[in-house]
């Protein structure tokens, strides 16, 4: 591959994913339109917590394979991105044998955890990386390339998009395979419970009754590729991804911070990063986690970017169907709205009883057809770690390439 | 603007047995009780219940911002970011929150330290002390994370992410169960109870700014990364490592590597770059278990050797688990020596 002439746009030619909404990304849309998946009890002993439930990939369905890399004993996480990154480059129409020059880009933050906390309640503990993922992908795949894991908590896929996107933009790399991937942990959910941030019903985003996130196991990875070379090859990219911004509250260690000031630049940077305005946007995938704090901050600072036409927004809350899959959450997102744009629609919201302080429109009787094909996309992390992404229809016309 | 490279203006680290950036480059240590005395390395309030990990992290901060000389403030604090590496830096904190659980339930989870089962909150303090809000971000690749951190923070400052970039990596020790060779499920060299078997502590920070606008008090760097399969190591290692380092390789090479297939695979071909290009290569032993602060910190230690005039240095990184990185230096003429000469 050569990544350094052509058109340096990045676009979207790969998808693949494995959630409680379904197994391949056909399976996930459709399981989105249905309403998504549905809390479990998590199959973890030694449970000793208020809220225990998940959004879980149905365990029938986590791969077995691979178990082990170099040495170490593999959880969920690993095998699921494993399976999800095999399903994206075979989307993409690149063979896992020419992947040599493919970085991988994974965010991953409690990646292997289950293994450790599984085995500790057996009385058998064992040390192992905590964040192998990435590693596991890239042999899987073949990588010769830069193999990364970033591990911004719950914005991690929304940095490692924006790496990537960065790196197509520089030349650095004429593909990059980005996703992210989590399994099961114990310790996450007794510190979101210790917390008060987990909601013992389900996940709940902008509702009255919300009472704290609720988790979801799983893994999305999508094949971003330099529009000029995925042309050459005769690749048909879904979207594109054009713009991202980063920001940081600098506030608190895992409050939000209540003016909303770093999460409205980084949707404005994104915006203009994109060359575009808030009028172009015809959906909004809000970070959105059911926390109460963070969805009211979130519903003004979409106030203060769109102004008077943030009623008429429609916004998709992608974790009350999925659960939040933390590291994972910004690449799921990311997947998401490319499927909206190649479905030109959003799918209905699950039925809530909205809170008045969130005033957002979140349709919820049906699927609405996006007025105008751009998705934006925010993912927000403990430590006020923000970032926004656009993703928009790709035309193929170059006037737009930076 | 993008250089591919970044300024080192500031250096800063908090370790065992290290009393500054001089003595970085010596065999580590174990961490004696009490080696890390908060009031001293972080006197004020709003310290003494953070996990001592980010305490190492914020302690190094102010050395590296301090070293700069205030350029640090300098910058717009939307201009302002931060890349921070970890491995095993909340390894022991988890075990200790997840027996808690297992014990006693999550209502008996500290409510001082449960924020740190998020990893990320290490560094999270880092932001609200240097008041960053471009950026902060961690990564945590094994071993190589700290090398990764240098080649992010060149990316986002070419992309405009930022102007002004502090690049660390952290780490606290592994629980004794942890850091047993027998909990261990991959690789161990012999040498279980030495520092670099997941007993490593502390941080180090590198102050990094765009070359054409910086002062490159200490020279300037860049990274990249690549990928050495652990199951093909030994036949791949030639094609993948030759390819990483280039043909013009630096005067010398500090190798961190452990016994396992891809650290074998990278010594044997160091060998012989050794014998056809001259090249000084320092192995420095490691673990599967040692964690991300060591590539670093040999970094920071060759930027604060001095010399009469620029000289190019690497610091090479594989981990067990195949992925490999690189740093290439060039150390700018500093110190008395470099004076002596001018004069």
């Amino acid at each position: 591959m050569n990544p350094s002439d052509g058109d340096r746009r990045a676009v979207i030619t790969g998808l693949g994913t494995i959630s409680c909404a379904g197994t391949d990304v056909d399976a996930y849309w459709d399981g989105l339109l249905a309403g998504g998946g549905e809390p479990v009890e998590v199959p973890m002993p030694h449970l000793n917590m208020r809220a225990k439930k998940m959004y879980l990939v149905d365990r029938a369905q986590v791969p077995a394979e691979p178990s082990h890399h170099a040495g170490a004993a593999l959880g969920t996480g690993p095998r699921l991105a494993v399976a999800a990154a095999g399903q994206a480059l075979a989307d993409a129409g690149l063979e896992p044998g020419a992947c040599g020059d493919v970085p991988v880009l994974l965010g991953v933050e409690m990646g292997n955890m289950d293994v450790q906390e599984t085995r500790r309640s057996a009385g058998d503990p064992v040390w192992t990386p905590l964040a192998p993922t990435a590693a596991v992908v890239g042999a899987a795949i073949g990588s010769r390339a830069a193999v990364t894991s970033v591990g911004n908590a719950c914005s991690a896929t929304g940095y490692a998009l924006a790496i990537a996107l960065d790196m197509i933009r520089a030349g650095e790399a004429a593909a990059v395979l980005v996703g992210g991937a989590e399994g099961i942990t114990r310790v996450g959910l007794g510190a979101f419970n210790r917390l008060g941030a987990a909601d013992p019903v389900r996940c709940r985003p902008f509702a009255r009754d919300r009472a704290g996130t609720m988790f979801g196991d799983g893994s999305a990875v999508v094949v971003l590729e330099a529009a000029g070379h995925a042309r050459r090859r005769g690749a048909e990219p879904y979207a594109e991804l054009a713009g991202a911004a980063w920001s940081c509250d600098a506030y608190h260690a895992t409050a939000p911070d209540p003016s909303g000031d770093q999460i409205v630049r980084a949707m404005t940077e994104a915006l203009a990063d994109a060359g575009m305005s808030g009028s172009d946007i015809g959906c909004v995938i809000p970070h959105g986690t059911g926390t109460p704090l963070n969805d009211v901050v979130e519903s003004r600072a979409l106030h203060r970017v769109f102004g008077e036409r943030t009623r008429e927004l429609p916004l998709f809350s992608l974790k009350a169907m999925i659960g939040h899959t933390t590291g994972a959450a910004g690449v799921f997102a990311c997947l998401t709205a490319t499927l909206m744009l190649r479905h030109r629609r959003s799918p209905a919201n699950v039925p809530i009883d909205q809170d008045p302080e969130c005033d957002v429109w979140l349709p919820q009787d049906r699927a609405v057809p996006l007025q105008e094909p751009a998705v934006m996309v925010n993912t927000y992390a403990f430590g006020g770690n923000n970032t926004s992404f656009v993703v928009r229809e790709f035309t193929g016309d170059a006037e737009g390439a930076p | 603007m993008s250089s591919g490279e970044l300024a080192v203006a500031g250096l800063g680290i908090v370790a065992p047995g290290v009393s500054g950036p001089e003595d970085a480059l010596a065999p580590a240590a174990p961490a004696p009780p009490g080696w890390f005395r908060t009031e001293v390395a972080l006197p004020g309030r709003g310290y003494r219940r953070l996990p001592d990990a980010s305490k190492y992290l914020l302690a190094a901060s102010r050395l590296a911002v301090g070293d700069a000389g205030g350029r640090f403030a300098e910058t717009p604090r939307e201009h302002r970011g931060a890349v921070v590496a970890i491995n095993n830096t909340g390894a022991a904190l988890l075990e200790e929150l997840d027996r808690t659980i297992v014990d006693k339930g999550a209502e008996e989870l500290p409510p001082s330290s449960t924020p740190f089962g998020a990893m990320s909150s290490f560094a999270g303090r880092l932001s609200m002390e240097h008041d960053i809000t471009g950026f902060n971000l961690t990564v945590n690749s094994p071993l190589t994370a700290g090398l990764d951190a240098i080649q992010t923070a060149v990316r986002a400052v070419a992309a405009g992410r930022a102007r002004t970039v502090l690049v660390g990596a952290v780490e606290e020790a592994l629980s004794p169960s942890q850091s047993s060779p027998s909990q261990s499920s991959s690789a161990q060299s012999s040498s279980a109870q030495s520092p670099a078997n997941g007993l490593q502590a502390g941080a180090v920070v590198l102050h990094c700014e765009p070359p054409g606008e910086g002062e490159a008090r200490y020279g300037t760097c860049r990274a990249r990364g690549t990928f050495l399969d652990p199951a093909a190591a030994a036949s791949d290692a030639a094609a993948v490592l030759a390819a990483l380092v280039g043909d013009d390789p630096p005067d010398r090479i500090d190798a961190v590597l452990d016994d396992s297939a891809v650290g074998t695979a990278a010594a044997r071909w160091l060998d012989r770059l050794t014998g056809e290009h001259g090249v000084a290569v320092v192995i420095v032993p490691s673990t599967a278990q040692a964690g991300c602060l060591v590539p670093l910190q040999r970094v920071l230690g060759l930027f604060a050797q001095e010399h009469t005039a620029p000289v190019r240095r690497g610091v090479l990184a594989a981990s067990d688990q195949g992925t490999v990185a690189f740093a290439e230096l060039t150390v700018a003429p500093r110190g008395a020596a470099a004076k002596g000469k001018e004069n």
